[in-house]
C-alpha cells in the first residue's frame, strides 16, 4: 500500500468509524431524552391526579426531579465525550496520553448496548506520550473491544492493563477470562490500523490474552506525518 | 395464568420502569424484561400471557428482530410495537415482514399505547 493508498483507506475507515460512533452516542441521547420524557409525563399525570383531588405524593415528584437531574448530568457526560471524540481528527499525527485515548475509547465502544464492561489499569505512575494519529488508535482500540464483546457479552469483562516496554514505548495487555474471546483475532481491519500506527500485536495462551506494542514514535507513523507533510 | 396488557422489553431501565408505571396508572397492569432472553423466557412460559409488547430494538443479548422473530413463534397472535431510538427504514421494513404491529420511534405517546390496547379489545370482541 502506497502513502496516497494509506491515506485512503485512513479517510475511508475512518469515516465509517466516526458514522459507527455518533450512531450510537445519538442513541444514548435519544435514551436519555425518553427517559426524561416519560418522567415529565408521569410529573403530569401526578399534576392530574392532583387536580382530581388525589394527594400529592411528594416522595414522587422528589424521585422524578432527581431522576431528571441525573439524566441530564448524563446527557452532559455524553456531549462532553462527544465534543472529544469530534476534535480527535483536528490534529491526523499527533502526541497522545495512551490511558486518556484509551479511556475515551472504552466510553465510546461503552454506548453500544452489546459491549463487555471495561476495566483499564496502568502498573506505574505516568504514561509515555505517543506520537501517533489518535483518530486511527482510537478506530483500532474500537474495534479491538467490539470483536472482544462479541465473545465476552454485554455482562462479560474486559480488562486492560497498561505498562512501558522498555524504554520504546507502552504494552498494552487485553483480556477477558471468556475462552475464545480471540478466535477471531485479527480481523483484516484491526491488522491494517495496527500495521499503519506501527503496533505490534500478538496472542499469549496463559492467560488468554492479546498484546499490543505501542511505540513512542513508530517508522510508519514518522512516514505519515511526512506524506501528510506535517 | 398470569395475564398482563403490557408487556416492555427495554435495557433502559429507568425508560422502561416511568412508561410501566404511567401504563399502570391508566389501570392496565404492566410487566418489564430487560434483555432478549428473559423476554423470551416470559413469552414461553404458558403461565403468561400478554395483550400487547413493547420491544425495543437494540438489546444488550440480542437483536430486536431476533426476538420479534421467536416471539412470534412461540406466541403468532401477539401484537408487538417496535420501540426504538433509532431504527433504520431497513429495520421498520423487516419488522414489518416479521409481523410487527406497528414500528414507533422514542418517545412513545402513552395515548397512542392505551389507543391500541383500545383497538385490540375491540378486535377481539367483534
Amino acid at each position: 500500500m502506497n502513502a496516497n493508498d494509506t491515506i485512503n483507506y485512513i479517510n475511508a475507515e475512518g469515516l465509517q468509524f466516526f458514522g459507527r460512533v455518533n450512531a450510537s452516542i445519538s442513541h444514548e441521547l435519544k435514551n436519555i431524552l425518553a427517559i426524561i420524557s416519560e418522567t415529565s409525563g408521569f410529573l403530569n399525570d401526578l399534576t392530574d391526579l392532583a387536580r382530581q383531588g388525589e394527594p400529592l405524593n411528594l416522595s414522587l415528584l422528589g424521585n422524578c426531579n432527581q431522576s431528571i437531574a441525573e439524566e441530564i448530568q448524563r446527557g452532559f457526560t455524553t456531549i462532553k465525550k462527544m465534543n472529544r471524540f469530534a476534535h480527535s481528527v483536528d490534529v491526523p499525527v499527533t502526541e497522545i496520553d495512551l490511558m486518556d485515548t484509551l479511556s475515551l475509547t472504552a466510553q465510546l465502544a461503552g454506548f453500544l448496548s452489546t459491549t463487555s464492561t471495561v476495566r483499564i489499569n496502568a502498573d506505574r505512575k505516568g504514561v509515555g506520550r505517543i506520537l501517533t494519529s489518535p483518530f486511527l488508535l482510537q478506530n483500532l482500540i474500537y474495534r479491538i473491544l467490539c470483536l472482544a464483546s462479541e465473545t465476552a457479552g454485554p455482562d462479560g469483562e474486559i480488562s486492560i492493563l497498561v505498562s512501558s516496554d522498555t524504554d520504546s514505548g507502552d504494552l498494552m495487555r487485553i483480556h477477558s477470562p471468556v475462552p475464545g474471546t480471540w478466535n477471531a483475532f485479527p480481523t483484516p481491519k484491526i491488522e491494517e490500523a495496527a500495521r499503519i500506527l506501527g503496533i505490534e500485536m500478538s496472542l499469549t495462551d496463559d492467560p488468554e490474552q492479546l498484546q499490543l506494542k505501542i511505540p513512542y514514535v513508530s517508522n510508519q507513523i514518522v512516514a505519515l506525518a511526512k506524506v501528510l507533510q506535517l | 395464568m398470569k395475564h398482563i396488557d403490557v408487556l416492555i422489553i427495554d435495557d433502559e431501565e429507568k425508560f422502561a420502569a416511568m412508561l410501566s408505571k404511567r401504563i399502570m396508572l391508566r389501570g392496565f397492569s404492566s410487566d418489564i424484561c430487560h434483555d432478549g432472553g428473559q423476554a423470551l423466557e416470559w413469552v414461553a412460559d404458558p403461565d403468561n400471557r400478554a395483550t400487547l409488547i413493547l420491544l425495543d430494538l437494540q438489546l444488550p443479548d440480542m437483536y430486536g428482530t431476533n426476538v420479534l422473530t421467536e416471539i412470534k413463534k412461540i406466541d403468532p397472535a401477539v401484537p408487538v410495537i417496535i420501540l426504538t431510538g433509532h431504527g433504520t427504514e431497513k429495520d421498520r421494513e423487516e419488522c414489518s415482514r416479521l409481523g410487527a404491529y406497528r414500528f414507533v420511534h422514542k418517545p412513545i405517546q402513552i395515548d397512542d399505547i392505551v389507543a391500541v390496547l383500545g383497538e385490540i379489545g375491540e378486535a377481539k370482541s367483534q
